[in-house]
């Protein structure tokens, strides 16, 4: 266990597929080998709705990592999100036989059976089934019940399911270049990997990832995930909103957000205007930058208000004790810190994924968040998981806390 | 009439002289002899027989044969100056009939130090405008060198006209350090040619908007003159930046940062007869942002049909001890009539073969110079620019008639007068008409009467403003331009009618107009439309109504593009933007995906639209 385990993040986001390699070691940092990008064809909101133009993206991706990282590639942890992605909390329960009194494995796999022994619908699968605490007769917090002594294992789980063939047909997408898939993992919970600390975890946090077709959150409170969701708006809609408030064209708009934007209202000097160039097809106009930053902020702050309704549902806003964190390719959005933190009125810090080594820049950069989350999801995998891969243990691995 | 038709036909070319002096003076005048200079006599003079022998000019003049026996001068100006003066009969000989000429040298050795001024001086005597165009040695060429270079920069100065100085030093960053040093040199000379490209162009083409001598010396008053010069050509659909581009990249602009410092900044765009007024409005607003907002800016458009499907710009100016906007007049007079006479001459000729329609204009043309005539006597330089006019009346062309139109109009702001009331806009892109707002005070009587020339009709001659209906486009930007400089009360009736009337008809490509002039005409005087009620705001919403009729999408972008001091004008502003949200919702590129329906809201809607923002 002590060797240094090569890992591979692909995830295939909206705007790029990007394909993260690193080396880890079960506890170590993760070190960054390299990163393998390519524009993304035929993703609509974190979803596939052009599978041949995909199957390119990734190709091109896969081998634009194998030449940056110098490592052949032969499985990876893909990363999934999109609006059929849904998630609850269940909680699972074993009776122990009579005959035996010690906890062992097997009962904790089997509680993790018994909390997905509920109805979702029939084209949906599982996709994970995360522990939050269990319960030994009744006894609450205990992390670890391998061992102890009882009659009743009980478990809390969050659950996210999906919907199957969406989910296949990334797996499928990715399997077509002889590349195996470890794992299928949400995107929103690999992202929370890279981002929070166990300490923030615990304290309780709110991962927001604003990628470019979805906007992925999940909520940790007690060291557990408590909520998860994707809401399909990105920054796409940014774009588009922009696009069709000022009448310019996708391309332009999308420039003009990541240079221009800014997502506070009353920001720009009255009359204050933005030139875009003259281009072929277009001709070259002034647009009043106050218009542009009223665009994005009410995008945002609906999304923002969008995510405050879903989380008021639940009780856990007032228990995030390491606030809100905010990441993804649209958290660069200038501004955006503050207007979240004006919605939520919890503190909010803009981040991009936390201790990792070798290629600090890629980590650097919140684009990258739910890459190096998918490794450091691997890596947990791969430390739960025995050398000798037996069954059981490797089912222990997925579903162990982590 | 007669008398003008033969003024008109007569067009003397003007006449330039390129003079080189001393080994960079020479190398320049082969590098302009290479990239062909428009037509101007080519003088190489160097105390150097053999350097001149390997010169391309046309005429070659042996410096001292006796001071310097064909060698070179040695470094010493003294000697430069005495075989200059050795060789002043051939000089005077060469220089003779030459209205302009250009001296180029490089100061600092011997020939072109010492003999650059004498050349300056006998080129003056010889009555001729005088531009030196020189170099300053690089800083390793020594202190002595330098000193020398200072001297005959001083000596200069009190012989030409206008000096246009660059630092060789600064060449190190004009081209990268490791590349050669032909290389290094080769830019230096191209710098040259360029600058007298650029100026005898400046000088020899009339310009819709003109810039004239008067300009060039305000802009290059500096009195240690460091001047700025950039050049650009480009052509494409980006030709308005590619061009600027090309120019801010002269290492004498040390990329625009420069020019912030700069208090007055010369601007010439010159462009085929497809000059387009927004591809000027375009560029000028992107060099306004390197410019400081109390920088005077000089702008002169000129139409050219050998610039066909190019744009060329120029800028010029000069660094040093702050000197404010004294008074470039006193320098600009005597110059001025020089370029006055020969300014109205070559335009009358360059419309004829390119239009068709010119018969009429061909007219107009005729008939302009004579209304410069009229005042000419009086006030020596008005004439300059009151010809000016003239000529780009004739330069309308039919499908970009509103453009020029336009252009034209604005020439009112350059009388020699004007430099000074020109200062540059906090504001980009409304330079052109800023001159307005002042303008009444120096000189609105002779305005008045250079206008109804510029309307595109003979007729118009006649009676200003209220006839023309022909082509209701270009009247109405003339009208409404011209406006604030008369008095604005005997316009006032017709203008109104013209801004209501050819607004619907307007075209795609007038568009950037209507923000422009509303401005001009907002800012000088509101009252001149009449009928809207509040001050300002009112006269700006008049480019409102025009998209919006045009076509039913345009308003969004309209109350997109619109300034912010467009704001107040609600009255008929805020009903629009509604109209607007009522229109059937689009979902934009997401309308063939998936909806996303959260709380019975579509979020692939714009934000902005569900929520009722109104986007000014």
């Amino acid at each position: 266990m002590a060797k240094d385990q090569i890992l591979v993040g692909l995830e295939i986001g909206t705007s790029k597929v990007c394909v993260m390699v690193g080396e880890a070691k079960p506890d170590g940092p993760i070190k960054i080998l390299g990163v393998g990008q390519a524009p993304s064809v035929g993703i609509r909101k974190g979803e596939i709705v052009d599978f041949e133009n995909v199957h390119k993206c990734v190709r091109e991706a896969i081998a634009d990592a194998e030449d940056k990282s110098d490592v052949t590639i032969k499985a990876v942890f893909a990363g999934v999100t999109g609006a059929h992605i849904q998630s609850f909390n269940n909680r699972g329960c074993v009776n122990l036989p009579e005959d035996r009194e010690e906890i062992d494995e097997t009962d904790c796999e089997d509680v993790a059976i018994s909390a997905r022994d509920v109805n979702i619908p029939q084209q949906n699968a599982f996709l994970h089934t995360i522990l939050q605490h269990y319960y030994v007769d009744g006894q609450e917090g205990v992390l670890n019940p391998v061992a102890m002594l009882g009659r009743m294992l009980e478990a809390d789980f969050h659950i996210v399911h999906g919907v199957g063939n969406r989910i296949r047909n990334t797996v499928r997408c990715i399997k077509e270049l002889g590349i195996e898939v470890e794992d299928v993992v949400f995107n929103g919970y690999a992202t929370a990997q890279a981002i929070l600390s166990q300490q923030q975890k615990d304290l309780g946090a709110l991962v927001i990832d604003i990628g470019g077709g979805t906007t992925d959150y999940v909520v940790y409170v007690d060291g557990a995930v408590k909520q998860s969701g994707v809401l399909a708006v990105g920054g796409d809609h940014i774009t588009n909103d922009i696009s069709m408030g000022l009448r310019i064209p996708m391309a332009k708009s999308e420039r003009l957000k990541i240079e221009e934007g800014d997502a506070t209202l009353g920001n720009a000097l009255p009359g204050e205007t933005i030139f875009l160039k003259a281009e072929t097809g277009f001709a070259g106009r002034d647009v009043e930058r106050e218009i542009l930053n009223t665009l994005i902020h009410y995008r945002l702050r609906e999304t923002f208000e969008l995510l405050k309704r879903a989380m008021d549902g639940e009780p856990y806003l007032p228990m995030l004790g390491a606030g809100i964190v905010i990441t993804g390719g649209c958290s660069q959005m200038r501004g955006i810190g503050p207007l979240a933190q004006e919605i939520f009125s919890i503190p909010v810090t803009v981040a991009h994924s936390r201790s990792t080594s070798g290629l600090v820049s890629a980590a650097e950069n919140p684009q990258f968040s739910t890459a190096i989350g998918l490794l450091r999801y691997g890596q947990a995998a791969y430390a739960n998981r025995p050398q000798k891969d037996g069954f059981f243990e490797k089912l222990r691995g997925f579903f162990g806390r982590r | 009439m007669i008398e003008l038709t033969s003024r008109s036909g007569s067009a003397p070319a003007r006449n330039i002289s390129i003079i080189g002096i001393g080994g960079a003076g020479a190398n320049a005048l082969d590098r302009m002899a290479l990239d062909g200079v428009a037509p101007a006599r080519l003088i190489a003079a160097h105390t150097d027989a053999q350097v001149l022998a390997a010169s391309v000019a046309g005429r070659k003049i042996q410096l001292g044969q006796t001071v310097a026996r064909g060698l070179g001068s040695g470094g010493d100006p003294e000697v430069g100056r005495c075989a200059a003066e050795e060789s002043a009969a051939e000089l005077r000989s060469a220089l003779e009939g030459a209205e302009t000429v250009f001296v180029l040298a490089g100061l600092g050795g011997g020939t072109g130090s010492g003999a650059a001024p004498y050349v300056a001086e006998l080129a003056r005597e010889a009555g001729a405008l005088v531009i030196a165009i020189v170099t300053l040695p690089f800083s390793f060429e020594g202190k002595r060198r330098q000193a020398q270079a200072a001297e005959a920069l001083a000596a200069l100065q009190e012989q030409a006209d206008a000096i246009l100085c660059f630092e060789n030093g600064r060449m190190g960053d004009a081209v990268a350090p490791r590349a050669g040093i032909q290389t290094a040199f080769a830019a230096a000379d191209e710098t040259l040619s360029q600058s007298v490209r650029a100026l005898s162009g400046l000088l020899g083409r009339t310009g819709l908007i003109h810039l004239g001598f008067d300009d060039l010396a305000a802009a290059l008053r500096d009195v240690p003159p460091r001047s700025l010069f950039g050049y650009g050509e480009a052509e494409g659909d980006n030709r308005a930046f590619d061009a600027l581009a090309q120019a801010l990249k002269n290492p004498f602009m040390d990329k625009g940062r420069l020019l912030r410092d700069c208090e007055t900044v010369l601007v010439q765009v010159s462009g085929g007869p497809d000059l387009m007024l927004d591809e000027v409005q375009l560029l000028m607003e992107e060099l306004n942002r390197s410019l400081s907002d109390q920088a005077r800016l000089l702008f002169g458009a000129a139409v050219a049909p050998e610039l066909a499907g190019r744009l060329t710009v120029t800028v010029l100016s000069s660094l040093g001890e702050a000197q404010t906007a004294a008074a470039p007049a006193p320098v600009v007079t005597a110059p001025a009539p020089v370029v006055a006479v020969p300014a109205p001459a070559p335009v009358a000729p360059q419309p004829a073969p390119a239009e068709p329609v010119l018969e009429e204009k061909a007219a107009v043309a005729e008939v302009a110079p004579k209304i410069p005539a009229a005042p000419a006597p009086v006030a020596a330089p008005e004439p300059v620019t009151e010809s000016v006019p003239v000529p780009a009346a004739p330069r309308i062309h039919k499908p970009r008639g509103l453009r020029v139109a336009a252009q034209q109009a604005s020439l009112f702001g350059d009388e020699p007068f004007a430099p000074i009331e020109r200062v540059a806009p906090p504001v980009p892109g409304r330079m052109l008409h800023r001159p307005f707002p002042e303008r009444p005070a120096p000189e609105p009587e002779p305005v008045a009467a250079v206008e109804p020339v510029v309307e595109p009709e003979p007729a118009a001659v006649v009676e200003p403003v209220a006839v023309p209906e022909p082509e209701p486009e270009a009247p109405a930007v003339v009208a409404s331009v011209s406006e604030p400089e008369e008095e604005a009360a005997p316009a006032e009736e017709p203008v109104p009618e013209f801004f209501a009337e050819p607004v619907p008809e307007l075209e795609m490509e007038s568009e950037p107009e209507p923000a422009f002039e509303p401005e001009a005409v907002a800012e000088p005087e509101p009252p001149v439309v009449p009928e809207p009620p509040p001050q300002p705001a009112p006269v700006a919403r008049a480019p409102f109504r025009r998209p919006e009729r045009r076509t039913p999408l345009r308003p969004t972008e309209a109350g997109a593009a619109e300034p912010a001091a467009a704001a107040p004008g609600p009255g008929a502003k805020a009903p629009l933007q509604e109209v607007m949200q009522f229109e059937p919702v689009t979902r934009g590129r997401f309308e063939k995906s998936e909806p996303t329906i959260v709380d019975g809201q579509d979020l692939d809607v714009p934000a902005y639209l569900r929520h009722r923002i109104k986007l000014r």
